[in-house]
């Protein structure tokens, strides 16, 4: 099958996934005990006040009705409104967006360009202490609860050392084009406020990344172990090549290419626990937003979420397979 | 080679001795047992919690004003919260909350789960098409994201933190169940035992079922650990149990608001939910890499 | 570089006149495993003269890789080499510094490996793994990046010509993958050309490909190396490979060598009993047992305490299992090491 077909095959797929998820959530949100609209106006409401809101956001039709309804919404990019903001979450979603994609990125980029040196160093010092140690930060990293390890890192860097602050993102830069601040900052020539967003983003995002970073470590060791022992190795060595070319070049790209599509799992996890550290460092993303949705059952914004969530994740996983497909040819031709 | 193979659980009977041989592999390494050691540790601490804690009544309602926030001393080791419950106390009796937690949610999971995807992967056909589509739908969300979007349907309580984790975790195992058993399937002696007639049932829980267990094991220990983390999550943002329930989560939830002066009342919960991920995750790879030595010779004999 | 005679019956071997290019001597290697120390090669002891074709031969399990690996220093971290000497133009390959081995790998001696399907790096166009060789081979260190270079390029097309491969410039462009069997052989073969090696060593050149390519193969090998008088090891399991490309043939057994003699001369008429058995039994043996043979190869952690055949041998005597029998020159140019012959019995 040809590559090009494979990757349209791979992203039609997303559509019935994602029309699944919502019919999902869809379902759970609105099976429930529980009246969002009482919740909503309060206890001091009147019934007439309480018919008016719920026919208003069309919560007094039937579930299929109101699913259909929805979902034409979504395809026109609207998606409900919340009862939570009293905005169009179309909005919330924008705004809070990018602020969530700016720190899992990061995040990831962090775990992957500290992870796999130091992956490729303990398989090359494969148990000798290097080694060793690496397996010991290895498993450290991926049992820290992250949101307890954010707390730790705010009470040590922001309480006491004073280097970084507390919670939030800190302004936002003069020029506001990607809505990533600190991409903002650099494309609008002015490093203070870089180097502000910076600071504001270190802590969370390091919070973030450290289970990743742990298991890209234990991936690129094990990928690179398992490439050594390949006869094409073996050849390489046979032909008199540098060790240094081996490693960073004929092993490497094996090894990498095959954690391609775990670190696109590993997204998956980054943005779940994206809730959690963005909720210590008050960062105000779309996983924060999240949060404040479910205490409120504000079930449009929690669909809404979970929708863009679901989305990025199988974007990125997308991605991945795409950059796998591009590094290892034999995927290509068969 | 394979004539031996081929007699239906002939396999089996000769793995008695290989359980030997297995606990001898596993006990040379260190971590492995530190692992093992950790989680009889929690399992003690949760069953013996009434006897192990100091204060047991302070894992339940309890006030005491003024012994509020005091910081470790030798009468709390690890010091008091705001309402003047001993945190050693309540943190022991997290381990049998955590422990539950992970045992009910891996329960509803495996059960449901694991036979999903013997079915789909066994017989195949629509009905498998199916199943697997549905396990893709779960699977396109992150699980936490999953677990607590199922969390907003329901009244944030420690039972239905508990059906929203296990909501998002069964089609894992659905997946894994059903990649063994597609591999399995080829194998010679699930041929053999058909040509002599069994059912299709009892090859499937006799034959494959058996042979595929060790990565399920090694990925319930696992999850142990990160179902625990998950939960104590979900508390933490306060969608899980409430207080005053002595969950780890929670406490951290808790004690977070008297930082940075009183620290104790935030950090120790959390150190108790890292010791105890790690515990379960040093002994899953402990028992993974036992189980592949074992795979590797079946699969030379092979 | 002598150049090369005809190959077949009655060439003049290295044990007559020159200087061999190659000797192993008295090559003891042990493996450490779970279960214990496998005592794999004990006591091997080999030579190949300039422009000589050597087939080392044994059924599957009796060291013959594990002999070439040890040649270019590739054997596994778990390998000990416990004694002995492999000599290479005047230096013993198995005390040289690292560097200086990597000088020697592919510039001087070459391998060709087994399995084209997996002695390519996948990731890599052939082109691109042919110019890193021919750049950076023997070199302690490269850049990660190659500048473009005419040169190299052309270089390397000529390789590919010399090897028969039909379309050189596309070839360069494919990927591993792209490549039919017998293609991805040649491209080995090509790379192991490349450094203008003294002597090769080809590894069950051909097992994994189809008989007829394979045949079609061993004969262009052969033809290049008649005319570039270079020597070859070849490791094979085929007796038919053997006769077909070797001027000498060494039986191997059990990790040591059990018989020595010209080509056609071991054909005609074998001294060891082994070598008896895989040789009248049937003309080719096949991966286990040869037909005419009892018994399983030994067991390196418990090897038999003298001759290593003795288990298996029709013609066992006490002798067998209190003394090792020593590999000596039984009649002119023929050496065994079999009890059967009192120049073994030392």
């Amino acid at each position: 099958m040809n590559f090009r077909t494979y990757l349209l095959r791979r992203t039609l797929h997303l559509v019935p996934v994602l029309l699944g998820l919502s019919v999902l959530i869809f379902v759970i949100s609105r099976v429930i005990p529980g009246d969002p609209v009482r919740l909503a106006l309060g206890t001091e409401a009147t019934e007439e006040q309480v018919r008016q809101l719920r026919e208003q956001t069309g919560l007094d039709r039937p579930l299929v009705v109101q699913y259909v309804a929805y979902v034409a919404g979504v395809l026109r990019g609207d998606f409900g409104y919340s009862l939570r903001t009293h905005r169009n979450v179309t909005k919330d979603v924008l705004e809070f967006f990018p602020a969530t994609l700016e720190l899992t990125t990061v995040a990831m980029a962090l775990a992957v360009v500290l992870g796999v040196p130091l992956g490729i160093l303990a398989a090359v010092r494969k148990d000798r202490g290097a080694d060793h140690l690496s397996r010991v930060l290895a498993l450290i990293g991926v049992a820290l609860p992250r949101f307890w390890l954010a707390i730790l890192l705010q009470l040590a860097f922001a309480y006491h050392l004073r280097l970084l602050p507390t919670i939030g993102r800190g302004p936002a830069p003069p020029t506001r084009i990607t809505g990533l601040y600190v991409v903002d900052g650099l494309l609008g020539f002015d490093p203070a406020a870089a180097w502000i967003s910076l600071k504001h983003l270190a802590m969370p995002a390091f919070a973030l990344s450290v289970g990743t970073l742990a298991q890209v470590m234990r991936l690129i060791r094990a990928g690179m172990i398992e490439e050594m022992r390949r006869d094409y190795a073996l050849a390489a060595q046979s032909y008199g090549l540098p060790p240094n070319l081996i490693i960073y070049k004929y092993l490497l790209k094996n090894a990498f290419t095959a954690t391609l599509t775990i670190l696109g799992l590993s997204y998956g996890f980054l943005l779940g626990n994206a809730f959690l550290v963005e909720t210590v460092f008050a960062w105000p993303g779309l996983a924060f937003y999240g949060v404040d949705a479910l205490r409120f059952k504000d079930f449009n914004g929690v669909i809404a979420v979970t929708l863009v969530i679901g989305a990025a994740y199988a974007v990125v996983n997308l991605i991945t397979d795409i950059l796998y497909g591009y590094f290892d040819p034999r995927i290509r031709y068969e | 080679m394979s004539e031996v193979l081929a007699v239906p659980g002939h396999a089996r009977a000769a793995r008695g001795q290989e359980w030997r041989k297995m606990w001898f592999r596993f006990t040379r390494s260190p971590l492995s047992v530190a692992g093992l050691s950790i989680v009889v540790v929690l399992i003690l601490a949760a069953v013996l919690a009434p006897v192990l804690a100091p204060y047991p009544r302070h894992a339940g309602v309890f006030v005491d004003f003024d012994r509020g926030l005091q910081p470790p001393s030798a009468r709390n080791w690890l010091g008091t919260d705001d309402a003047g419950r001993d945190i050693l106390s309540r943190i022991i009796f997290g381990a049998r909350i955590s422990l539950t937690l992970g045992v009910v949610v891996l329960a509803i999971a495996v059960g449901l789960g694991v036979p999903l995807g013997l079915i789909a992967g066994y017989w195949g056909g629509r009905v498998g098409d199916w199943i697997m589509r549905i396990t893709d739908v779960f699977l396109a969300v992150p699980p936490i994201a999953l677990a607590l979007a199922v969390t907003a349907a329901l009244r944030p309580t420690l039972t239905n933190a508990m059906i929203a984790i296990a909501f998002a975790w069964w089609p894992w195992y659905t997946r894994l169940v059903y990649g063994q058993v597609l591999s399995l399937k080829e194998q010679q002696f699930v041929e053999a035992s058909r040509s002599l007639g069994a059912s299709r049932w009892r090859i499937a829980f006799r034959e494959i079922l058996p042979n595929a267990w060790s990565p399920i094991i090694v990925k319930l220990t696992l999850d142990m650990g990160f179902v625990i983390l998950t939960g104590s999550g979900l508390s933490f943002l306060g969608l899980g149990a409430q207080p005053p329930t002595p969950e780890w989560g929670t406490m951290i939830a808790e004690g977070r608001t008297y930082l940075p002066g009183v620290w104790w009342a935030a950090t120790f919960p959390g150190l108790a939910i890292f010791v105890a991920v790690l515990g379960f995750n040093l002994l899953g790879d402990g028992l993974r890499d036992v189980f592949d030595v074992e795979i590797e010779q079946w699969r030379a004999a092979n | 570089m002598a150049s090369g005679e005809l190959t077949g019956v009655g060439r003049r071997t290295a044990e007559t006149g020159t200087e061999p290019l190659l000797a192993i001597e008295d090559l003891v290697i042990h493996f450490r495993l779970y279960e214990g120390r496998a005592r794999v090669i004990n006591g091997v002891n080999l030579t190949i003269g300039r422009g000589e074709s050597v087939a080392l031969v044994g059924e599957t399990g009796c060291g013959k890789s594990v002999t070439a690996k040890a040649i270019l220093g590739l054997l596994p971290a778990n390998a000990e080499i416990v004694s002995g000497r492999i000599t290479f133009q005047g230096r013993d390959l198995l005390r040289l510094p690292a560097e200086e081995l990597q000088r020697i790998r592919g510039r001087r001696i070459a391998m060709i490996f087994q399995d084209p399907g997996t002695a390519l790096n996948p990731v890599f166009t052939v082109g691109d793994q042919l110019q890193d060789v021919a750049a950076w081979q023997g070199r302690p260190r490269a850049p990660l990046v190659r500048r473009g270079d005419g040169e190299l390029r052309r270089r390397c097309l000529e390789i590919l010509r010399l090897v028969r491969i039909p379309d050189p410039e596309g070839t360069f462009r494919r990927f591993p993958v792209e490549l039919s069997g017998g293609m991805r052989q040649r491209v080995l073969i090509a790379l192991a050309l490349l450094g203008g090696p003294d002597l090769l060593i080809a590894d069950e050149l051909g097992t994994a490909l189809d008989v007829s390519i394979q045949d079609q193969i061993l004969e262009e090998l052969r033809e290049l190396v008649r005319t570039r008088g270079l020597s070859v090891l070849y490791i094979t399991h085929n007796l038919g490979v053997a006769r077909l490309v070797s001027d000498r043939i060494c039986v191997m057994y059990g990790g040591e060598i059990a018989e020595v003699a010209p080509t056609g001369a071991m054909f005609t008429r074998q001294l060891h009993p082994y070598a008896q058995g895989l040789l009248a039994a049937v003309p080719r043996l096949t991966g286990g047992v040869g037909a005419g043979i009892e018994g399983r190869i030994p067991d390196y952690l418990n090897p038999p305490p003298a001759c290593r055949f003795a288990p298996r041998c029709p013609f066992r005597m006490d002798l067998c299992d209190r003394q090792r029998p020593v590999l000596a020159q039984a009649e002119p140019d023929r050496r065994v090491a079999c009890h059967l012959y009192p120049a073994s019995t030392r």
